[in-house]
């Protein structure tokens, strides 16, 4: 094991060749079940909804036969934040004190409805980061791109710059992999020089001191690789005036509408359970 | 170079068996060594031949630690590090690895700073002189004027004072063992001609040097032996006289045999008696003048 693969706990933004039926949706089909899926993750108001959008995610991981270690790992490195943000949500929430007084702590009363509150919390983010870690492992960045682009084409009668934006939130989706590629290389560069990369010295506060110097050079190369890319791109005359003919042509199946389908009613579900 | 001496029987690095696979357990995962053998005895000059793939990065940046063996035994000198817990930074002090693009390991914004980051992070810690007298010598090495560069901005380098500063900066920690990934490549023949002469004199200082191409006449003028990596394994190795006029197998793992030792194969094949080993244009120069004088008379 290394201590240096940073990317093997990094599960956003890497797709994963595969030869499911999720696969072979069409890119338009499966932004849209994600949209909905998600977007009613989001706004479910009751713990029923979000249990029945957490067993959809991990229907849908197993259905695209991803492995689910691997898509669970992507939990572990926001676990210690959710778990703050969950701990602040049980004592200081607006909800009305209802219900026995399990625990009072000053002036706080701790209820079951504090404690939902969390929990909920809690459900609400897993099943958001196991969704969106879902979706870029199943979508490619052109499927991504030219799926939303055929979504959104209704806006560019409006005189919305529909393929800027897309390309634009593109290239952020896939820039996480090369950050984590590019902070692999200045560590390793800098280590081989001497700098102590001797694992677990220190506890937390040691490990963030540790990534401080690589802050300055990822930003450096970061930029210097944005600008490279926009080279590249005015060399080969990329312009947003006038829509490029596609390679592939995007075709809307029936098993595709059955699919949407079904997300309208797992959507329906989420919010309404 | 430094205090440490390494014993002299033996070899000073080797390999036995390495397998390595970068993504273990993820569904990305990629097998980049598969039983890669690799013998340096101190103070040699190794060659790591192999096409773009074949592993020989991964095999280099297990020589200084910065992975460890999954598979296989791996020792360094006195260090083995497929056990438990090496003495890491020793490894690193020990091996100094000049990675494939200086464009991602220089880091600092100053020439002078970059180089010396080594000196400033060695253990036991150096005074402000002799951190400046490290990098003086390590850009002297390299042939680097430290006046004229040591205030350069790193982003404001050529691609062949890049790579002599990253070379510079690694010996600035004065190792004994340098481990140089594809140092030639992308490099005009001038800078080319320079980094050579940086290298033979820092042969001349006694280090061990292991060098990666896939360009086997960069290889043939400069290392005595050489290994032939071919889909992480180590294909076949043996002094340069001998792998380098193997073409056929060369071919097979994706490489070219240097053109002297091609134009000696195709010489022998229309009848000249030429001896086998002539792999550079020097040697095979002078075995043809044994034959041939200026004046074109045989």
């Amino acid at each position: 094991m290394s201590e240096f693969e940073y990317l093997r706990n990094l599960p956003f933004g890497q797709v994963v060749p595969g030869n499911s039926p999720i696969h072979h949706l069409d890119p338009r089909a499966r932004i849209l079940m994600f949209s909905l899926v998600l977007g009613a993750a989001i706004f479910s108001p009751r713990p029923l909804g979000l249990l029945v959008g957490a067993v959809a995610v991990l229907a849908g991981l197993v259905l695209a036969r991803l492995p689910l270690r691997y898509a669970l790992r992507s939990l572990l490195s926001p676990l210690p934040f959710l778990i703050i943000l969950a701990g602040l949500q049980v004592f200081f929430n607006a909800l009305p004190d209802s219900g026995p007084v399990l625990l009072q702590i000053g002036s706080v009363n701790i209820t079951p409805a504090d404690l939902l509150a969390g929990g909920m919390l809690l459900l609400r983010f897993g099943v958001l980061v196991l969704g969106i870690s879902f979706a870029t492992q199943v979508l490619s960045t052109s499927e991504l791109a030219h799926g939303l682009e055929e979504l959104f084409v209704p806006l560019e009668r409006l005189g919305l710059p529909v393929h800027d934006g897309v390309m634009a939130l593109v290239v952020a989706v896939r820039f996480l992999p090369f950050l984590a590629q590019s902070a692999e290389r200045i560590a390793k560069a800098q280590a081989a020089r001497g700098a102590e990369w001797a694992k677990g010295r220190g506890g937390l506060l040691g490990r963030v001191r540790m990534l401080l110097p690589l802050l300055v050079p990822i930003f450096v190369t970061s930029l210097r690789r944005a600008e490279t890319m926009a080279m590249a791109m005015d060399a080969r005359g990329y312009a947003s005036r006038a829509r490029p003919t596609a390679l592939v042509e995007l075709h809307f199946r029936r098993q595709d509408a059955v699919a949407v389908g079904l997300a309208v009613c797992l959507a329906v579900a989420i919010i309404g359970l | 170079m430094g205090e440490k001496s390494v014993a002299s029987t033996g070899a000073l690095i080797s390999v036995e068996s390495l397998g390595y696979t970068y993504l273990r357990g993820t569904p990305l995962a990629h097998r980049a060594l598969a039983g890669a053998d690799l013998s340096v005895s101190a103070h040699a000059l190794q060659g790591l031949a192999g096409a773009t793939g074949s592993g020989k990065s991964t095999l280099l940046q297990h020589l200084n630690g910065l992975l460890l063996p999954q598979e296989g035994r791996v020792t360094v000198g006195p260090y083995r590090l497929d056990e438990p817990n090496p003495d890491l930074p020793a490894v690193r002090r020990l091996a100094g690895l000049a990675f494939q693009n200086p464009e991602v390991q220089i880091f600092e914004t100053f020439v002078g700073d970059e180089i010396a980051f080594g000196p400033r992070h060695s253990v036991p810690g150096l005074d402000r002189p002799a951190v400046r007298e490290s990098v003086r010598w390590a850009m002297e090495q390299v042939g680097l004027d430290f006046d004229t560069f040591k205030d350069r901005r790193t982003l404001a380098l050529s691609g062949g004072e890049r790579k002599k500063v990253a070379l510079a900066s690694i010996l600035a920690r004065r190792p004994e063992i340098l481990l140089l990934d594809e140092p030639m490549a992308g490099l005009d023949p001038h800078s080319r001609h320079e980094l050579l002469a940086a290298l033979r004199r820092l042969i001349d200082l006694g280090l061990t040097v292991i060098v990666s191409s896939h360009q086997m006449d960069d290889l043939a003028g400069l290392v005595s032996s050489a290994a032939v990596m071919q889909h992480g394994r180590t294909a076949f190795s043996g002094p340069v006289g001998e792998v380098f006029e193997r073409e056929a197998d060369l071919l097979a793992a994706g490489l070219e045999a240097p053109l002297a030792a091609r134009a000696a194969i195709e010489l022998r094949r229309r009848g000249w008696p030429l001896p086998s080993g002539l792999v550079t244009p020097a040697a095979l120069s002078a075995a043809l003048a044994v034959w041939v004088s200026p004046d074109g008379k045989r």
